[in-house]
């Protein structure tokens, strides 16, 4: 799998809610499960690229992709901030919120 | 043997007599459908099922048609909730109605969807006032019962108020129609120059809160062995005296004292009236989960949806106004005064409702 993960191309332009029976096909649960995780298994570092989307990205999805990494599969944070690499152009307030949800769910 | 045309008449006549009054007469059906070899009491409950079956209930509408004021909503209340409580077969009179609010309106629309997929049949008799037919034909109501209203496109637009409002309805996520959906509410005023635009950092943010609460109805409202549509109603106004734009969504599921009750029910000092028997009021359940810094299902990671929508309306200087059960929370700054008590009447569902100011944006 490829070391770049461009949201919009790859998974879904419409990101959905949190869990997969909310949400079929479109939601954070799918895609940390399905791309995040065999990604980070395969390669030394990822870069996830936010931008390109149509639909806006809700906390809820951001917060299960992301936070999840550390509250279900256990990374910590020291890893998630070596291992992925995050751009968001247009909206750069997401790469801070992601990482405030990273932070509170190593807290929990 | 040819039947004459008099003779038809007057057999067509007794049919729907006979129909008719097997709608609403007890005593007609009890004398008509009364089986021999059942029992007085037997015979009588049958009676009684089958006028429920088959009579048609009708439901007077107030005249005015809201839920933000008091000394309207009960009455408001009292005719919506019928529609799920008076039998299988329900018209509604809507003749004296002159004023439809937009939250009112979209909880109506919610229960009457509800309704329809319960197999309720559902008919209306259309306001006198042409203006409030325009607004049941701008919402879907009409084409949702089958009915006419006898408007055109243009005698609708013709109400400057009823042009701007806007409806989608729901079923389950699609977030594609949603952002569409959205957009072009938001958008919806761009040809209009007297109106501000919305900025495009604020429309984001719209879509934002819109999902969210949407995603919460079908998380909490709807529980996983709900067996029927899972459906929400988001409305939206533009209010030209205010300058601000009002959005309403509203379910008619759980409701969200029963919700919170039901995840906070092992921790019932949370849940309990300190000093006295009994639960806390709606009020306070529904300003706790909105306030509350722990999701509502106390699992790790949540407690996003209500709060951060609350956040984000306060930074616009918005107001939110949630109807749920018997109670009522608010924040910001309110147009209409709401008191906060434990009321008579329930909402039987969710209603929320965003107002969003212009000029601030």
């Amino acid at each position: 799998m490829n070391s770049t993960i461009h949201i919009a191309n790859d998974y879904t332009k419409y990101p959905g809610l949190r869990y997969e029976r909310l949400s079929e096909g479109a939601s954070g649960e799918k895609f940390r499960d399905e791309f995040l995780i065999p990604a980070l298994k395969e390669h030394e570092s990822i870069t996830i690229v936010l931008d390109g989307n149509i639909g806006e990205y809700l906390p809820s999805f951001l917060e299960e992709c992301f936070g999840g990494l550390v509250r279900i599969n256990n990374y910590s944070v020291s890893q998630f901030n070596k291992k992925v690499n995050l751009i968001s152009s247009l909206d750069p307030n997401l790469i801070e919120d992601i990482r405030h949800y990273v932070d509170k769910a190593s807290k929990k | 043997m040819k039947l004459n045309n008099k003779f038809k008449r007057k057999l067509l006549s007794k049919e729907k007599q006979y129909n008719s009054r097997l709608e609403g007469d007890y005593k007609f059906i009890y004398r008509k459908k009364r089986d021999p070899k059942l029992s007085i009491k037997r015979n009588k409950r049958k009676a009684k099922s089958i006028k429920t079956r088959v009579s048609l209930a009708v439901i007077s509408f107030p005249k005015k048609f809201d839920i933000y004021h008091e000394s309207n909503k009960r009455q408001t209340l009292k005719a919506t909730n019928g529609i799920l409580s008076k039998g299988r077969r329900v018209k509604l009179d809507l003749y004296k109605v002159e004023v439809f609010s937009a939250a009112a309106t979209a909880y109506l629309l919610s229960v009457i969807h509800k309704a329809l997929s319960f197999g309720i049949v559902v008919r209306c008799s259309l306001p006198k006032s042409e203006k409030s037919r325009a607004v049941l034909q701008k919402v879907g109501l009409i084409d949702l019962l089958n009915q006419s209203s006898g408007l055109s496109s243009s005698q609708v637009s013709s109400y400057p108020d009823v042009k701007r409002w806007y409806v989608h309805k729901g079923i389950d996520w699609d977030g594609e129609e949603l952002s569409r959906s959205i957009n072009e509410f938001t958008n919806a005023h761009l040809d209009d120059t007297d109106i501000r635009q919305i900025p495009d950092q604020h429309r984001k943010r719209i879509e934002r809160n819109i999902k969210e609460l949407i995603g919460n109805i079908l998380e909490h409202a709807y529980q996983e062995n709900y067996k029927y549509d899972r459906h929400w109603i988001l409305f939206g106004m533009y209010r030209e005296e205010k300058e601000e734009l009002v959005l309403v969504i509203s379910d008619s599921g759980a409701t969200i004292p029963k919700t919170y009750v039901h995840y906070h029910k092992d921790k019932p000092t949370m849940i309990e009236r300190v000093g006295r028997k009994g639960l806390k009021t709606d009020d306070d359940l529904i300003k706790m989960a909105v306030q509350e810094k722990v999701s509502g299902t106390r699992i790790s990671g949540r407690g996003y949806g209500l709060k951060s929508v609350e956040k984000s309306v306060s930074k616009t200087g918005g107001s939110l106004l949630i109807f749920s059960r018997k109670g009522q929370y608010m924040s910001g700054k309110q147009i209409f005064s709401v008191k906060l008590r434990n009321r008579g009447e329930s909402v039987n569902g969710t209603v929320i409702n965003i107002s969003l100011p212009l000029e601030t944006m």
